[in-house]
């Protein structure tokens, strides 16, 4: 991975932690609790999982490491510590959005007791790994279990077999794909690779499908503006043995981003209510944080090489 | 507009052309498909005046369209080992004297511009399947123009023209397009440094069939499909199912015009019968 | 059908024109697949789901 990529990365990634630890508060959960506010509960799992990857490895300067360390506060606080997570999985034991919340709360350092214990009582029933879910999300489940350690008396999930049920794992042509299935394939590569920490978890022959493919994925929806599936496709290439995306792509996204940090989602206008803002936008904002910082680390762990994708 | 009118009119005499052609190869037309062509428009009604006031009349159409296709309207005495009627022959020849192919390659892209570099490209493929099939033709002489440049599988895939430096290659989103405009020249018996590029870049034509299907340009993804037909024919190992995409093609974006045409030769390629 | 009779035709003939059918761009508009409402999803014989979860009802 070509060099210049890194002072790039960071720039986006600074941006977009910076807006959402400004607007953090527009994704508070409020008394009425989880159920009530479903958008508010995903945006702060969501930016729990971000702050956390940007957190883990060491890249970020020390703002951003304020900054994640108080998103992540923040998010935790807003879910009583973990126990308004705890209290959902209660009521609602077949939901497997809980552990899979918890998780990146975990990956942070963060424990509740409460969650730890119901959560492997159902994993070793098989209850959580047995709920109908999309393939993708049953990775999903997989890795939150195997992260938050509460698999551990649980059968060993069949990870082979959890892969190729996915779209991704059947390696159809290149062509038989579309939007909704472009998040499938986003969401699988980030599970199984434990959100790129283990590049090498993926099967050699998805990875030589995603290298080949991706680009034409990437130029496909690039060519029409859905920026939040392009962001995802950047990251899936940031997680693969041998990562390999175009710097033209990076340029593009810190072009988009606008200077107080938001990353829009599509080429549609962006509304100026902050709160509409913040609920269309947020998502795609936390993509960019969670490409820049698997891209960071990578760039980090790889030999300094001027890759031909760097541009004359 | 009346370069539009034109356009549209050239555009609309290639698609029958390229009807006739199927029907050469599926053995249900006619043999004389460019002699009938040109006779039909010669006997037909005058059509918009070009832009100097002369009346273009069909046949510069006809004309035209024989041009566009090249190689294509013989492919399928090429594909089916047909003898060429002499009055086919003789009517091709008559396209190709009409407006000559240039004595002299103009310069490839990016050094000079992409059309006349393709036209020269598209007449030397004609010509050649013509003497091919017909040793005794006298075509005019057409030059083998200069070769493309090459690709590069991880440049920018938007790099055009190989780099500045000269060095690094062409990406494959403008590479692959580009041997769609040279499809006409992925038939058997032709050789030339298109072909030895087309098999170093495989994967930058399924990329590109890839994208075209993806993005709805079913013309477009049949034309670089031709390639990939023509590779699979030639025993090179490919990274898709170049058999599925035919298919895939052919029923969502069949045209009855060059797109079926295109996919008809893909088949044929492949070993494969039927329409 | 005679060399002249197609000759005197084909001066008119627009060499731009034929180059520029030649080397014909893509189509303008890509067609990429784009999202679709959740409603397009649907499951035949699927419970319709409430808009508010349901209150749990006593004797």
């Amino acid at each position: 991975m070509s060099t210049v990529l890194a002072p790039l990365a960071h720039g986006i990634r600074s941006r977009a932690l910076h807006w959402l630890h400004a607007h953090r508060r527009l994704g508070a959960l409020g008394e009425a609790g989880i159920e009530k506010d479903l958008d508010a509960y995903k945006a702060l799992t969501e930016t729990a999982l971000a702050a956390g990857l940007v957190l883990r490895d060491g890249t970020a300067g020390s703002r951003e490491r304020v900054l994640a360390g108080e998103l992540l506060e923040f998010s935790w606080a807003q879910l009583g510590q973990g126990t308004r997570l705890y209290e959902r999985l209660v009521h609602h034991p077949m939901k497997t959005d809980p552990v899979e919340c918890y998780s990146h709360f975990v990956d942070a350092g963060y424990r509740h007791t409460g969650l730890d214990q119901l959560i492997s009582h159902l994993a070793a029933a098989g209850a959580a790994q047995a709920a109908e879910l999309l393939p993708n999300r049953r990775l999903a489940v997989a890795n939150a279990l195997r992260a938050t350690g509460c698999g551990h008396t649980a059968a060993v999930p069949d990870w082979e077999t959890l892969t190729r049920a996915t779209w991704l794992g059947r390696v159809l042509e290149p062509w038989h794909i579309d939007w909704e299935t472009g998040y499938d394939l986003t969401h699988t590569v980030f599970h199984l690779t434990d959100w790129g920490r283990r590049p090498h978890a993926l099967p050699a022959d998805l990875a030589a499908y995603l290298t080949h493919w991706l680009p034409v994925w990437t130029d496909l929806w690039t060519e029409v503006g859905e920026w939040d599936l392009v962001g995802e496709l950047l990251t899936v290439a940031g997680c693969l043995p041998d990562p390999h995306t175009e710097i033209d792509d990076w340029q593009r996204l810190a072009r988009l981003q606008h200077p107080d940090g938001l990353v829009p989602r599509d080429s549609d206008p962006v509304d100026d209510d902050p709160a509409t803002r913040f609920q269309d936008h947020q998502h795609t904002t936390v993509v960019a944080v969670i490409a820049a910082s698997i891209a960071l680390t990578r760039d980090l762990e790889t030999p300094a090489a001027t890759g031909p994708d760097s541009g004359p | 507009m009346i370069a539009e009118r034109l356009r549209a009119a050239y555009e609309a005499s290639a698609a029958d052309l390229a009807r006739g052609a199927l029907g050469v190869l599926r053995g249900a037309g006619g043999t004389a498909v460019v002699a009938d062509h040109l006779e039909a428009a010669q006997a037909g009604p005058p059509m918009a005046a070009d832009a100097g006031g002369v009346d273009a009349g069909g046949v510069a159409a006809a004309v035209s369209a024989v041009r566009v296709l090249g190689a294509d309207v013989l492919a399928p005495y090429v594909l089916v080992d047909q003898r060429l009627p002499p009055e086919e022959s003789a009517a091709v020849c008559l396209c190709v004297s009409a407006l000559p192919p240039v004595r002299q390659s103009p310069a490839a892209p990016p050094g000079g511009p992409e059309a006349p570099w393709i036209r020269a490209w598209i007449d030397w493929g004609l010509v050649t399947v013509l003497a091919g099939l017909d040793p005794a033709a006298r075509p005019a002489a057409a030059v083998v123009p200069q070769q493309p440049p090459r690709c590069d599988d991880s440049a920018p895939r938007h790099r055009t023209g190989g780099g500045s430096d000269g060095d690094g290659g062409e990406g494959w989103v403008p590479w692959s397009l580009r041997m769609g405009q040279l499809a006409s020249l992925a038939l058997p018996g032709l050789d030339s440094p298109v072909h030895h590029l087309a098999r170093c870049g495989v994967l930058a034509l399924a990329r590109g069939a890839t994208r075209a299907v993806l993005r709805g340009d079913f013309a477009t993804a049949a034309r670089i499909t031709r390639w990939l037909a023509w590779l699979a024919a030639d025993g090179v190992p490919l990274p898709v199912n170049v058999s599925l995409l035919v298919r895939e093609i052919a029923l969502r974006g069949h045209d009855g015009g060059r797109c079926t045409l295109d996919l008809a030769i893909a088949r044929r390629l492949l070993g494969e019968e039927g329409p | 059908m005679s060399v002249a009779t197609l000759q005197r035709d084909v001066l008119s003939v627009n060499a731009e024109l034929l180059e520029g059918l030649m080397a014909a761009p893509e189509t303008a508009v890509s067609g990429a697949p784009l999202p679709c409402p959740n409603g397009a999803a649907i499951i035949i014989l699927g419970a319709k789901e409430p808009k508010e979860p349901k209150e749990p009802k006593g004797r």
